[in-house]
């Protein structure tokens, strides 16, 4: 269906695993309407939500074979096809929400990890708040300090900076996906979760006490990101990119200044609900960071997973944050 | 489509691959890559719960061989023999237990199933009953928590909670159980099946007390091991072949390499069924979800009724319809992200309106043409399908009367999630 | 007296084969017995989790499935309704036997093709959890266990054919 082109309208299928009320899916369907709207309905973007194609690895590599026109998904859970994003996935690189969309939107910083993805014919095409860095989400044991951390078991996306980052903490990751999560959490087979602090929302874990409190250790930003195949993609008329790069652009605006309003609600809500969320104090903060920054940076900086060069460009265009911490929404 | 389907049914074609052949078609006329129904063959399997059927199928094989289901079925005879039929009304608890216990039916419909089914045919004579009771009582293993396909529906539905399902599953589970029984009843009655005329003495009571307390072991361990959140049902259905091995080979000394040969031989062939149906099944989810089919339902839908008891009515239809192909997790996966909302702007209670759509869709696991549960007993039970349909049938209306029921009645299991979650 | 040669080959070969392919079948699913308990024992026993065992695990089912699918054909294990096809007799069912032999290969033979390319293009993604291991080797599963069915089920079409006569 992916290059059906009837009575010169075009129709792009595209999935996303998140489910309909979230943000990120709320800035797709934002996106098909704008689409609908500056082509005068000639250009279709029929929207996908709750994982209805398939989980984010299983669309993304649809896409990277041509047999699907886009998909989004947490670029974790791309680390399998493609290294292109494991820059942006290092933990503590980013201190802000400000910072992390600046390099995201920043053309140079597109251009290289572009460049990664073209290596397996797919365009980066859209970026979408996915609710700011992981924070440990917790089953029985509290966490404190970074003494608690040690010998937890903890659920990890397929990212090995993820995995990476756990055994820096002290804890154990596992692997799983993330719709298999709540099960293994209720089930002990993990004693938290390592996401950000929205994602608790869906599955109402914290609501029956499967999740009792958050340690807030902002460490590890990641996001949403949209991917087009690039064959596809080159070869769309003119006219017709343009439009789609106008209307994704707009939709990705759109969905970063209502984000914020809707994650503080979500979290204003499972508060009520009973869920904990404590801040760690500066110090057990400053520890946490050393210690990851030194493990992770040290041995994924290896010129495979993520190369120097792309690191130091980041670095070089990284702004000085107004507001260190601030990741948009609100947790008081 | 389903015409195609049809034909290639009666053509002996086995199911999995009619729907297989129907799917390709279908991708062909709408010039769907192929290799994405490949891919979708692929991740369909690709899944750690998965495993646990396996296990259970195994676990299952291994109780029979190692002598433990003898021991069970000796305890059963001495509680209920006396009841006509009395093995059937511990059938239809053994499936809710066990099924109770693993949250997935098919895995259920394995495990007791192979325990089951020969020892009913020889009690009984009536293979078709056999299979038919397995296969009922397996669907309500899943609408009684913990539940796997309750875990998927809240995933894709979002704004409903998993321990509210799991709470409101518990009456309604009970009440499905309760219905067969009586469905049992007059079939045990009308058939005139035999009881139990046995007098046992006190030695022999204390031997077959003595004999299942071996076997009443392991269905502890796997119930605390997973109520209490030490292990996935994976790992319970690995402990459970452990178990199974040890007292086969060290307690009662009943199993032989040969019958471990045949174990896991016999494993391996009712689990590639099922997963080659699962696998294939995927694919079709996905061809049908692109072509819009649930959204243009939801449209149709939205043009047709304001009204919230109209639109539950329909969709017992359409779940009814999409249960006679379509297994309850992947069209939970299909359709919920569409009718969730749907059913919200009705404002009908998305826990009510969850627990309705698992209890429909779990009718389908039992009904023709492609009822899993229905496939995997009368493949034990060694009749062809058709009679494993047929004799399903009274089943299929007790299910149904017990769906009509909670969901006009709502109040009858929603005062259980509403108290217990209220505090 | 050509056709009993002839089927006894085939039989004889048919045999050999599937017990091949039994045995591999069997030997996945001890491995993945021997891969959950190792993992529940370094779980509860060393407090170490075994990241890789149950990715591991659902592969060799994965392979497990896929390869039991030509044993099923010959066991006649698949799920089918037969209740037509029965009443056939002779010619009828000569006829109806090939015809559903050569629809399945069709299926078998498209899902080989696209099977081959779904594995190459897999060849540059890893498991990262399962030693880095390339995705070619899990994804051939399904164009292999198809491979083997499709020859399984023409072996057993025409045993059944020949037997008919
Ligand atoms: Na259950
Ligand atoms: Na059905």
């Amino acid at each position: 269906k992916g290059d059906s082109r009837s009575d010169g309208e075009y129709v792009f299928n595209v999935a996303s695993v998140l489910s309909a009320e979230d943000s990120v899916s709320l800035g797709l369907d934002k996106f098909a309407d704008i689409v609908a709207e500056k082509s005068e309905g000639k250009i279709k973007v029929e929207t996908f939500h709750g994982g209805q194609l398939g989980s984010d690895l299983e669309t993304f590599e649809a896409v990277k074979n041509g047999n699907l026109d886009m998909a989004t998904g947490s670029i974790a859970n791309i680390s399998p096809i493609t290294n292109a994003f494991n820059v942006l996935h290092l933990p503590f690189l980013f201190d802000s929400k400000e910072q992390a969309f600046n390099i995201v939107n920043n053309e140079q910083v597109r251009g290289s990890i572009d460049q990664d993805l073209a290596q397996i014919n797919l365009k980066w095409f859209g970026a979408f708040d996915s609710g700011g860095p992981r924070v440990i989400a917790t089953k029985n044991k509290e966490v404190h300090s970074l003494e608690d951390l040690k010998g937890m078991k903890l659920r990890a996306s397929e990212s090995p900076l993820e995995l990476a980052a756990h055994k820096a903490l002290g804890a154990k990751g596992t692997s799983i996906s993330w719709p298999e999560t709540p099960q293994a959490i209720s089930q002990g087979m993990v004693d938290g979760v390592t996401v950000p602090l929205n994602a608790l929302h869906p599955s109402k874990l914290y609501e029956d006490g499967t999740i009792k409190s958050v340690a807030y250790i902002p460490f590890q930003w990641f996001f949403h990101a949209t991917v087009i195949n690039k064959d596809k993609w080159e070869s769309l008329p003119k006219d017709v990119q343009e439009i789609l790069s106008e209307s994704i652009k707009e939709a990705e605006k759109w969905q970063l200044d209502n984000v914020d309003q809707l994650y503080t609600g979500i979290v204003k809500d499972m508060k009520d609900a009973g869920l904990q969320i404590n801040k760690l104090p500066e110090t057990e903060y400053k520890k946490i960071e050393k210690v990851t920054k030194d493990v992770v940076w040290d041995k994924y900086v290896d010129g495979k997973t993520v190369t120097q060069e792309k690191l130091d460009l980041i670095l070089d265009e990284l702004i000085e944050s107004k507001q260190a911490g601030d990741w948009g929404y609100q947790i008081e | 489509m389903m015409l195609l389907f049809f034909l290639l049914i009666a053509l002996g074609i086995p199911i999995a691959f009619a729907l297989g052949l129907t799917g390709v078609i279908a991708f062909i006329l709408t010039g769907d890559p192929l290799e994405l129904f490949v891919q979708r063959m692929f991740t369909g399997l690709d899944s750690f719960t998965l495993v646990a059927i396996p296990l259970f199928i195994l676990a299952g094989e291994l109780m029979d061989g190692s002598g433990i289901l003898i021991r069970l079925l000796n305890l059963a005879r001495l509680f209920v023999g006396r009841i006509k039929g009395g093995l059937l009304y511990v059938t239809t608890l053994a499936t809710m237990f066990f099924g109770g216990v693993n949250g997935s039916a098919v895995a259920d419909a394995s495990a007791v199933g192979s325990m089951l089914i020969p020892t009913i045919d020889k009690e009984y004579k009536d293979p078709e009953l056999a299979a038919a009771i397995t296969a009922s009582g397996a669907i309500v293993g899943p609408i009684i928590p913990p539940s796997l396909p309750m875990l998927i529906y809240a995933f894709s539905a979002a704004n409903v909670s998993v321990a509210a399902l799991f709470l409101a599953g518990i009456i309604p589970g009970i009440l499905l159980a309760l219905g067969m029984m009586i469905v049992t009843f007059f079939i045990a009655r009308k058939r005139n099946f035999p009881s139990d005329k046995k007098k046992y003495t006190i030695s022999e009571v204390l031997r077959i007390l003595r004999g299942a307390l071996v076997a009443a072991v392991l269905p502890i361990i796997m119930v605390v091991g997973i109520v209490a959140g030490i292990v996935t049902p994976t790992e319970a259905g690995c402990v459970g072949v452990i178990y199974a091995l040890a007292v086969g080979f060290l307690i009662t000394k009943e199993l032989t390499l040969k019958k471990l040969h045949d174990a896991l031989g016999r494993t391996v062939m009712v689990s590639t069924i099922v997963m080659i149906l699962i696998s294939v099944g995927n694919s079709i989810t996905w061809w049908i979800t692109i072509q819009g089919v649930p959204n243009a339902i939801s449209t149709l839908l939205q043009n047709t009724t304001q009204n919230a008891v109209v639109f539950l009515m329909l969709m017992f239809i359409i779940y009814l319809i999409v249960g006679f192909f379509i297994e309850q997790s992947a069209a939970i996966i299909m359709f919920v992200p569409v009718f969730a909302p749907l059913a919200m702007s009705y404002g009908i209670d998305p826990v009510h309106f969850g627990l309705f759509t698992c209890l429909v869709l779990a009718l389908g696991l039992i009904t023709p043409p492609v009822g899993i549960c229905v496939f995997i007993t009368s493949s034990i039970a060694k009749i062809p399908i058709e009679r494993g349909f047929k004799a399903s049938v009274p089943y299929m209306l007790s299910v149904t009367a017990v769906i009509i029921l909670v969901t006009i009645f709502p109040q009858i299991y929603m005062w259980l999630p509403n108290l217990l979650l209220s505090i | 007296m050509d056709n009993n040669k002839l089927l006894d080959h085939i039989l004889r070969f048919d045999k050999k084969f599937a017990i091949f392919i039994k045995s591999l079948c069997i030997l996945l699913l001890s491995a993945i017995v021997v891969i959950i308990s190792i993992s529940i024992f370094t779980r509860f026993i060393m407090f170490t989790p075994l990241n890789f065992s149950d990715s591991l695990a659902t592969y060799l089912l994965v392979w497990l499935s896929f390869l039991g699918m030509g044993l099923a054909f010959r066991e006649g294990e698949h799920i089918s309704v037969d209740m037509f096809v029965n009443k056939l007799k002779g010619k009828g069912k000569k006829t109806v036997l090939i015809v559903s032999d050569v629809l399945i290969s069709v299926f078998l033979i498209v899902i080989i093709c696209n099977g081959v390319i779904f594995a190459m293009n897999g060849s540059e993604s890893y498991d990262h959890i399962v030693f880095g291991m390339s995705m070619t080797i899990p994804y051939l599963s399904v164009a292999i266990g198809s491979l083997y069915a499709l020859i399984q089920l023409n072996l057993i079409t025409l045993v059944k054919v020949l037997e008919v006569d």
